[in-house]
Order: structure tokens, then sequence, then C-alpha cells
């Protein structure tokens, strides 16, 4: 009778131990990950354009130089100038010290505008506009 | 088939179009400020021998005489001449006085604002009058301030 109960308690005991075994147990997934970093281009301009003109008998033309910086983590971008200005009597031009950025913070670049024609007959002056920049 | 052809073409077709857009990328534009100013100009300067001499040889049969100098007014603004002298010390009757004339040898009219854009030739005559045997000796030196504002 003994030994049936030993018996019995041997196998129940097996029989839990072999439970607890199998909760212990090991399994996997896999949760798939997935990492996006968009493109990011941005413009800061820093310098406007700001031209005096003090004796428009002597002077045909006068300059100032703009800067701004793009920031951007994307290579292969283009810089484009454009502006809105008709000034009659006056020529605007724009010209862009470098059109290629460099991908990376801090990409420094210069424009220079360039107000021409100046005569005594444009009179006393005071206009405004704007240089549109646009990096694509 | 048929069904499966198309569902790879509608498949590829989406994917071009991701890529399309894809290719387009970020663009960012900003303004720069541009202001231009042209200040108020005026300049005067005396041509030719750039001095008025009034040289009597008869003052008996002389009553007056006159020289005149060009100068040239340049400008982007209205503006009006005048002058001014410092002619002092003549002597009996004798009397110094100035005149603006549109050129050298033009009619004495006292000059409208001057026009905006081209350089305006102007004649400054000054006229020695009153004279007679009485004025005796003379020599007198001085100046005419043009001002043009």
């Amino acid at each position: 009778m003994n030994k049936r109960l030993l018996f019995l308690v041997a196998v129940l005991s097996l029989s839990l131990l072999s439970v607890s075994l199998a909760a212990l147990g090991t399994t996997s997934t896999t949760a798939d990950i997935e990492v996006t970093i968009a493109e990011y281009v941005s413009i800061s301009v820093s310098d406007g354009i700001d031209i005096t003109v003090e004796n428009p008998d002597s002077t045909n033309a006068a300059s100032d130089t703009g800067t701004f910086t793009v920031d951007t983590n994307a290579s292969g971008k283009t810089i484009s100038l454009s502006d809105d200005i008709s000034w009659s009597g006056l020529t605007f031009s724009t010209t862009l010290s470098d059109s290629s950025v460099t991908a990376g913070g801090g990409d420094t670049h210069n424009f220079t505008a360039t107000v021409s024609d100046i005569d005594l007959g444009d009179g006393v002056t005071t206009k405004t506009g704007e240089v549109t920049i646009t990096v694509s | 088939m048929n069904k499966r052809v198309l569902f790879l073409v509608g498949v590829l077709s989406l994917s071009l179009l991701t890529w399309s857009f894809a290719a387009l990328g970020e663009t960012a534009t900003d303004t720069a400020d541009v202001a231009l100013a042209i200040n108020e100009y005026v300049s005067v300067s005396v041509e030719g021998d750039g001095s008025i001499d009034i040289t009597v040889n008869n003052p008996d049969t002389t009553n007056s005489s006159s020289d005149a100098v060009p100068f040239t007014v340049k400008t982007n603004a209205s503006q009006s001449v005048s002058v001014s002298d410092n002619i002092t010390g003549l002597s009996g009757d004798l009397s110094f006085t100035t005149d603006i004339l549109d050129s050298v040898g033009g009619s004495s009219t006292t000059p409208s604002p001057d026009s905006v854009g081209n350089p305006h030739e102007y004649a400054l005559q000054g006229t020695l009058s009153n004279i007679s045997l009485d004025d005796g000796i003379v020599n007198v030196t001085g100046e005419v301030t043009i001002t043009v504002s």
C-alpha cells in the first residue's frame, strides 16, 4: 500500500514537475521595426538687400549682397532665385554665388542684387520688393 | 489569370506613382526683403574760365558793362537757384548787380525750379552800372555765390 502510495505520489510529483517545466518554456516571435527620417529642407535668410545711392549722376549701378542658410538632410538640392521687382526706368537683377546645396546644417550662401540704369531722371526714389529663394 | 495580371499591373503602377512622388522631394522657400533708396542729389559747377571779369576802358562813354560765366546744375529733384555776392567798396554811384540767365547771352529771367533729370545750363551775369568819370580808377574783387536748393 505504501509502495502504491509512494508510486502515486511519485507520478503526481513528476506530472507537476512536467507542468512546471512546461510553464517555464521558451518561445519567440518578431515585431517589425520601421524607422523613417523624411527628407527635410529649410531656408533662413539672414541679410536682406539694402541699396542706397547718394550720387545718381555718377552711379550707374549699385549692388548689395544678401546671405541665407540652407539646412537639409538631402543631397542633390539646388537653389534658385526669383523676384517680383519691376521698377520703371531701373533694371534689377540677382546672381547666386553657388546654386548647389551641401547636405548637413548651416550651408551658407550669398546672393547679389544689382540695380542698374540709374540716372538723374529717376528722381528721389524709395522702392521695395522681395527676392524669393527656393531650394528644391 | 487576367485578374492576376491586372493585379500585378495595378501594384506596379502604384509603386511607380509612389516613387514619382518621392522623386519630387521637399521644397523650401524664403524671401529676402529688398530696399532701394536714391537720395536727393544736387551739384552746381561753374564752367568756362570760372570768373566774371568786367574791364571798362572808356568810362566816359560806357554807362554799364557786363560779363557772364556759365554754370551747370545737376539734380534729381526740383530745385531753385539763387545768387548772392560780397562786392563792397564801389566808389561813387557804381552798382554791381547779378542776374541768372538761361544761358550765356540768354534772356535775363529768374529760372523756375530746375527740371529733374538732364543737367541744366545757366549763366551768371554780373553787371557794373552807373559808370562815370567821377568813379575814378577802380579795382574791386569779390565773389558771387550760387546756391541751388
